[in-house]
């Protein structure tokens, strides 16, 4: 049995990752026993589609770059709505026009005067399929390969998830190599290579946080109709006030997320260019008057937050990297029965799980083996590589698929599986 | 330890259970209940107690309570135990408060393991007054409770650990009470409090010195008993007695009380039977007076409807016929306009009247029994009588927007042009008296910085969520000498009464109020309100919109009031709180000035919510008048459709709870009695809802906006709404700017600026000038650099609808046009310093604009007085922009300046000796200056005019500058400053028109004015150290982006939306301006 799944961009630095070969599962974020990783795959299989709501003000470059990445990282099918908020630099609408004409499933909206970024965001959610949840996406930022893949995996992590967010290069906390330190890329490094370093280094614990970061924040329909749409009234233009959505979700029960693995670039500023410090200043203290606790929660998740653990590992692959050497394939998961009965060698099979045994090799640069303790683990760890490696396909012998629960290999390879 | 705090009611036991809550013990309240008070579960448990005892918490019974034990009930007992239980595991020591304990202590000593007691002693006197102010007992009667509860409490208490404590008010030193209370608690075994947090405690105390101060004024009323007398001797000498006994109430008082009982039970059993049944019989009464006034009424209304037909009927063919002649003299123009205008008048007035009509045939049908009919056919005639009205409505807007022949159409408003003419003299005569004063405001640099003034702030409390958080916010501000006062728990007209009287009565200069459920979020609020009074002596009052967390708009919240204000206390309204008289012209509205500084119910409870929601709802509704107040009842449903539309958006159930509130108050008929805090209807309706999430609150608002209202005369206003809001929210998309001329200056640039940038946010925005009629001159009615600006004449522009006029300050008289422009909304814009204030000043009270806009801090602080909103900028950073890279310096080093035509503001003359400084101590440098005014200028330093340049030009020169000088003494914006900022050079200046960009020591350094050799210091910093003058540069190449043109127009038209004007108010305030120019005696 063979099912394609979204694959790992073609990355394989020359560097050691023996640390992630030593805790290859990810750290299991919707629990341990089979049932939940039976719920987590149901979750992320009934998933509603997700729309893109790109608002958009002048800016012409950056909306250049940021359509000309949707187009390379987005499957087709996904719906985009671009809100033009009167853009008084001329390009726009044709930007706009001539990305709308080259996907179908997109919208382009344009506001009859300029009402600001908040009630922009609005206007596009309400434009929205009725049901889809929301991927609230800045014009000024760049989407790598497989960017919508893993937000969507990382809304369905756990239950009551409310958003997601992405690290960035300017994303204040969720900053990487840094955070709060909000810089353009290194020199050598593109959008793609930060998305596959942070691929290799973070182990999708998908961190629960207090606040999302607007820049790029996967919201899920079912929080935002519990908690409704951005509060354009108080906020006005914009600043803070997805910290007042995020709040809003938490006294609602929801959770935040951060996919460590996932990475947007941003260039930051540009989306509220000159008026950003007034507007910071005014909706700051509204944020403190509304949630009196609001920064006291953020530093004490700062203070216990694992993000730093990221942005090691992201820091030391990104000093161990060099561009002459980088393998094309990606991980492959097998499946087979005995120890003896392996097909193919390590060299084309990334993970070889066999009864009692579980041997890892990451790109051919690592290695690792794990014990299997009870062969009805195969389910768990299938859906834990799968998860924590971007497997681009499972094999699975026949001899080994009694060990499958079959609400597994739905879950994993849909309903036709 | 489980502390219980018994003792004489209104003691003061509040405050010190705050007190003992800030060394640590646990007070156990859930939400909504203030921190400090009773523990509802606790009075009512208490109240049932005693009412086995067949006694209430005032008439308490002569048999004492240990007779009752055996009549209570397995529940209360079982009650009284979780209660303690629930206490017990929050940890102990905790605290539980409630003056009845003193009765019924015999009981709760059954179950309770561990107790102490705190016998709050209290102030006979002062318990007393307070039960007289609240409850209405008699001084006496207060005595003899005071008596008894203080005889109960010492007598149950006897044999246990306690502590007796004084009332709050008593003398002596607070640290010394504080530290005795706490050695006698850990004497008595309760280790785990501290007075760490001794400050909050002494603020605790500190409160309470007015009070205090206050019980010694009291005059003794009523005298004490010979007992009461000796107990209250005794604990005032802080000896305890032993051996006490129960007293009970004397006779007197007792049958007093008694009485007061049946009296208050009755009352209760009427006002639940008026709610039940209505007042059938009131309302007859009512209707029949009501369908006998509207008769008469109508029958009046539809002669004068006639008569101003026929009149209007008759002027329209007279102005025809005069209009085919061609044209008409002034003087008949002039008559024809004044019959014309009284024609409108009277059919205003009529509307009017029709109005009233509507709205007291929807009370009739409200009102119920028959008997009604004839009026309602009569009434069916009264759609074809509006008709007319508005046909007629009809045919003077046509008229007064004819298209050819305005300046002689007959029906036409003032001719602006003749205005000016007639208005220059006075302006001239207005200059002259500046130029008097003048010197005396460069004394003064403008408005003195507010000091000395003594400021109360206000808050009542009843049980709001943000409490903790407004005084937070009180104690955080940055004015120093503020007095914090609190009024808890009082209804909403006792409450402002107490706190008005007080102030009153009280040495402190100002009182702001901010109620329990605001949040000062500025900590120079105080300050600046300050500053207003400080610098305008007239004013009485100060009135400042704040956001509201419910509507997501502005709403008007916070007052603030003089020393000496006229308040009468029978005149305040149960409903409409707040309301104080105050002369108009002494009353100051803000509406966008303090938006950004405050915060009303940033965190209501949910019941908060829903009562807000059901208070509003009721103003709409208003049970408790005879005549129902349109107006503001349009008022308030705008407002809360909008909370309405909050709520769709934001999906807080709060928000839902306040929809839910109004909605409830606007379909059932809910009493304004119900409305205080002290009536528990309001309590008992909202647990029906307590729970609902999201989806149930939105199912019952759409349902209970399909239902009708309980009102008729409300139900068309409510269909309206949503209409009202959009009316009253609807953007701007037209400005109209007047300027005098089109010339090469910085005030007049900044108009087209302005209305290039206001285009590209797409609003439409024209300049508008005087014609060549006034000037007698043809002039350019476009700018060749600004081609895309549409320009059109006064005369023309006086004709057609605007959202916005806005005008400089100053302008040559056009500024005195504004009032006959049909807008919106008419703004003004401060360009300028103190120079030109007296002038400015007398210009704006005038014609009464509805916006103030200040062009930058700087021109802001030199109005003070009149709050305007400061929105600083412009510049055009498409026209200045720093070089690619930084040019090196040269050996000479190069100076810029800008003259400034030679105008003694710009204190030129400061540059040229600060250069002469420089030169002396042997910089090498040249002056660089561009001014068409200057030419020939030299010295014995080097200087280099460019001449008079285009902007692009100015920007290539300052590229090439290495610093920048601006001496100017006196400007609402520097342009050179800003424009050197822009264009990388570093800066050094005064603080006049740079105070939003040029701070000093980070992106500039800055001088005081007239002060060359400061200057000349400044210069050579920034020459001799290469480090300080890339920093300057970078840091204000960051600060002056902020402050483009674009962004200006962006925030202007903010400014424009919150400050919501209608063309009906604006008309208004139109024609009080024309009558304040006439009163001048300039135009007749």
């Amino acid at each position: 049995m063979t099912t394609a799944l979204p694959m790992l961009d073609q990355v394989v630095p020359p560097i050691s990752l023996q640390p992630f070969a030593a805790r290859p599962f990810g750290s299991l974020p919707w629990g341990d026993t089979l049932d939940e990783v039976v719920q987590f795959l149901e979750r992320w299989g009934s998933q509603a589609p997700a729309s893109i709501v790109v608002p958009i003000f002048n800016g012409g470059p950056h909306v250049a770059r940021c359509l000309s990445s949707l187009t390379e990282s987005t499957p087709a099918e996904t719906e985009i709505i671009l809100v033009d908020d009167h853009s008084t630099e001329s390009d726009i609408a044709g930007l706009c026009r001539t990305f709308a004409e080259s996907r179908p499933g997109t919208r382009v909206i344009t506001n009859e005067q300029n009402f600001g970024y908040v009630t922009s965001v609005n206007v596009g959610i309400r434009a929205a399929q009725p049901g889809n949840d929301i991927i609230l996406l800045n014009s000024d930022t760049v989407t790598p390969p497989g960017w919508l893949y893993k937000l969507r995996l990382a809304a369905a992590a756990r239950p009551g998830i409310a958003s997601v967010s992405p690290l960035s290069n300017a994303a204040g906390v969720f900053s990487v190599p840094t955070a709060y330190e909000d810089r353009a890329l290194p020199d050598g490094m593109t959008v793609d290579l930060a998305d596959q370093l942070l691929s290799l280094s973070s182990e999708r614990r998908y961190e629960v946080v207090p606040v999302s970061c607007g820049f790029c924040m996967y919201l899920r329909r079912e929080a935002l109709t519990e908690v409704g749409l951005f509060d354009d009234r108080l906020f006005l233009r914009g600043y803070g006030e997805e910290n007042d959505w995020c709040e809003r979700a938490r006294s609602a029960g929801f959770r935040h997320v951060v996919d460590e693995s996932c990475f947007v670039a941003h260039s930051h500023g540009a989306s509220f260019g000159r008026e950003k410090t007034r507007l910071k200043r005014r909706n700051g203290s509204l944020v403190k008057a509304l949630y009196p606790r609001h920064v006291e929660d953020t530093k004490e998740w700062l203070a216990s937050s694992g993000l730093e653990g990221v942005r090691t590992s992201f820091r030391e692959l990104w000093a161990q990297y060099r561009p002459n050497a980088l393998p094309t394939r990606g991980v492959r998961i097998v499946l087979e029965q005995g120890v003896g009965a392996v097909r193919g060698s390590l060299d084309t099979i990334a993970v070889r799980i066999n009864e009692g045994r579980c041997q890892i090799d990451l790109f051919g640069i690592d290695t690792s083996t794990h014990t299997i303790a009870d062969p009805t683990q195969i389910n768990r760890l299938l859906a834990c590589l799968m998860v924590r490696w971007n497997a681009a396909s499972i094999e699975v012998s026949p001899e080994q698929r009694g060990h499958l629960d079959p609400r597994i290999v739905q879950g994993l390879c849909g309903p036709r599986a | 330890m489980q502390i219980v705090f018994l003792g004489a009611p209104r003691s003061g036991m509040s405050r010190l259970t705050r007190v003992l809550h800030l060394m640590g013990c646990r007070l156990g309240m859930t939400d909504g209940e203030a921190e400090h008070a009773e523990r509802r579960a606790v009075v009512a448990l208490n109240d049932e107690l005693l009412g086995c005892a067949d006694a209430t918490w005032y008439d308490v019974t002569p048999q004492g309570f240990v007779d009752a034990l055996p009549r209570i009930g397995s529940d209360l007992t079982q009650r009284a135990k979780s209660l303690i239980a629930e206490m017990d595991a929050l940890g102990r020591p905790w605290v539980l408060k409630d003056a009845r304990f003193s009765m019924t202590l015999p009981f709760w000593l059954q179950h309770l393991e561990r107790p102490l007691f705190i016998v709050g002693t209290g102030n006979p006197l002062l318990s007393a007054r307070s039960l007289r102010r609240r409850e209405g007992f008699p001084l006496q009667a207060g005595y003899a409770l005071w008596h008894s509860y203080v005889t109960a409490a010492l007598h149950h208490t006897e044999h246990a650990p306690r502590v007796l404590v004084r009332s709050p008010e008593a003398a002596g030193d607070v640290r010394a009470r504080v530290d005795q209370l706490h050695g006698d608690l850990t004497a008595l075994g309760v280790r785990e409090l501290s007075t760490e947090r001794y400050d909050e405690i002494a603020a605790v105390f500190g409160d309470l010195a007015t009070a205090r101060a206050e019980a010694e004024r009291i005059p003794e009323e009523a005298p004490l008993s010979s007992a009461q007398q000796e107990l209250a001797d005794a604990l005032v000498r802080g000896t305890c007695p032993t051996g006490v006994r129960h007293a009970p109430l004397p006779e007197l008082e007792r049958e007093f009380f008694a009485r007061e009982r049946r009296a208050r039970t009755s009352s209760r059993a009427m006002a639940e039977l008026r709610a039940k049944y209505g007042r059938v019989e009131g309302a007859n009464v009512e209707l029949r007076q009501i369908v006998k006034d509207m008769q008469s009424q109508f029958r009046s209304a539809e002669r004068q409807t006639g008569r101003v037909e026929e009149k209007l009927r008759k002027e329209t063919e007279r102005c025809a016929e005069l209009t085919r002649q061609g044209r008409l003299s002034k003087k008949s123009t002039r008559r024809v306009v004044g019959e014309r205008d009284r024609a409108v008048s009277e059919a205003a007035r009529l509307r009017g009247e029709l109005a009233e009509l509507e709205n007291l045939a929807a009370k009739a049908l409200a009102a119920g029994p028959g008997g009604v009919g004839g009026v309602f056919r009569r009434l069916t005639r009264r759609p074809a009588a509006a008709e007319h009205i508005e046909q007629l409505a009809i045919r003077l807007r046509e008229l007064q927007s004819e298209p050819k022949g305005f300046l002689s159409s007959p029906v036409n408003e003032w001719d602006p042009l003749a205005v000016m003419r007639e208005f220059n003299p006075l302006l001239e005569a207005w200059n002259m008296d500046e130029a008097r004063l003048t010197e005396n405001l460069r004394s003064t640099q403008g408005l003195p910085e507010a000091t000395g003034l003594s400021v109360r702030v206000g808050t009542l409390y009843a049980g709001e969520g943000e409490y903790e958080q407004c005084k937070r916010s009180v104690a955080r501000q940055s004015y120093q000498g503020i007095e914090h006062v609190f009024i808890e728990h009082m209804s909403k007209k006792e409450a402002l009464s107490t706190l008005m009287e007080g102030f009153l009565a009280s040495s402190a200069d100002i009182l702001i109020k901010v109620d329990a459920d605001m949040v000062l979020l500025d900590p120079d609020f105080v300050r600046r309100v300050v500053q207003i009074f400080a610098t305008n002596s007239e004013l009485q009052m100060v009135q400042m919109a704040m956001l509201d967390y419910f509507s997501g708009d502005l709403m008007q919240g916070i007052n603030a009031y003089r020393q000496g204000l006229p308040w009468l206390t029978e005149k305040q309204d149960s409903l409409f709180t707040d309301r104080v008289k105050v002369d108009p012209k002494r009353r100051l509205v803000t509406w966008t000035t303090f938006a950004d500084a405050s915060i009303h119910c940033p965190n209501p409870t949910p019941f908060q919510a829903f009562h807000f929601g059901v208070h509003r709802g009721v103003k709409v509704v208003q049970p408790q008048r005879t005549e129902h107040d349109a107006t503001s009842a349009e008022e308030q449903l705008i407002y809360l459709e909008k909370t309405y539309e909050h709520w769709r958006t934001r999906r807080d159930r709060r928000l839902g709870f306040a929809a839910l509130g109004f909605e409830l108050a606007l379909t059932e008929r809910i009493e304004v009695e119900h409305l205080t805090y002290q009536n528990p209807y309001l309590e008992e309706r909202f647990r029906e809802f307590a729970d609902w999430g999201v989806q149930r609150i939105d199912q019952e608002v759409e349902a209970l906006r399909a239902k009708p209202a309980v009102a008729p005369q409300v139900e068309p206003l409510r269909r309206g709404r949503q209409a009202s809001v959009a009316r009253h929210t609807a953007p701007v998309s037209r400005i109209i700017m007047l300027v005098p001329h089109l010339g090469m200056f910085g005030g007049v640039n900044r108009f087209l600026y302005l209305a290039r940038a206001f285009a590209r946010w797409g609003v439409d925005a024209v300049i508008a000038i005087p014609d060549d009629e006034l000037t007698g001159t043809k002039r350019p009615t476009r700018r060749d650099d600004f081609p895309d600006v549409p320009v059109m004449p006064l005369s023309r522009a006086v004709r057609e609808d605007w959202d916005v006029v806005l005008c400089g300050d100053r302008s040559s008289g056009v500024l005195l046009t504004m009032p006959l422009f049909r807008s919106r909304l008419s703004a003004v814009y401060l360009l300028n310093g103190w120079a030109h204030r007296l002038f400015n000043t007398r210009q704006i009270a005038a014609i009464r604009p509805d916006v103030l806009v200040a062009c930058s801090s700087y021109a802001g602080r030199q109005y003070a007085d009149l709050a305007p909103t400061v929105v600083p900028g412009g510049v055009a950073l498409d026209l200045f922009f720093p070089r690619e890279e930084i040019r090196p310096r040269g050996q000479v080093a190069r100076i810029g300046a800008y003259p400034g035509r030679g105008r003694e503001a710009k204190r030129f003359d400061d540059t040229i000796a600060a250069c002469r400084v420089l030169h002396q101590r042997g910089l090498a440098f040249e002056l660089h200056v561009y001014d068409h005014a200057l030419a020939g200028l030299s010295d014995a330093f080097p200087i280099v005019n460019h001449g008079a340049l285009a902007p692009a030009d100015v920007c290539k020169v300052m590229q090439d500058i290495d610093v920048f000088i601006s001496s100017e003494e006196d400007a609402g914006w520097c342009n050179p400053a800003a424009e050197a900022m822009a264009a990388g050079v570093p800066l050094v200046c005064t603080e006049a028109g740079t105070s939003d960009f040029a701070i000093d020591g980070e992106t500039a350094l800055v001088v005081p004015a007239r002060s060359p050799e400061l200057l000349a210091d400044a210069v050579t910093r920034v020459l001799a150290d290469p480090e300080l003058a890339a920093r300057l540069r970078l840091a204000g190449l960051e600060r002056i982006r902020e402050l483009d043109w674009s962004n200006v127009a962006r925030r202007l038209l903010e400014t424009f939306r919150a400050a919501r004007k209608d063309a009906i108010s604006r008309a208004a305030l139109n024609e009080k301006a024309k009558n304040e120019l006439v009163t001048l005696g300039v135009a007749s």
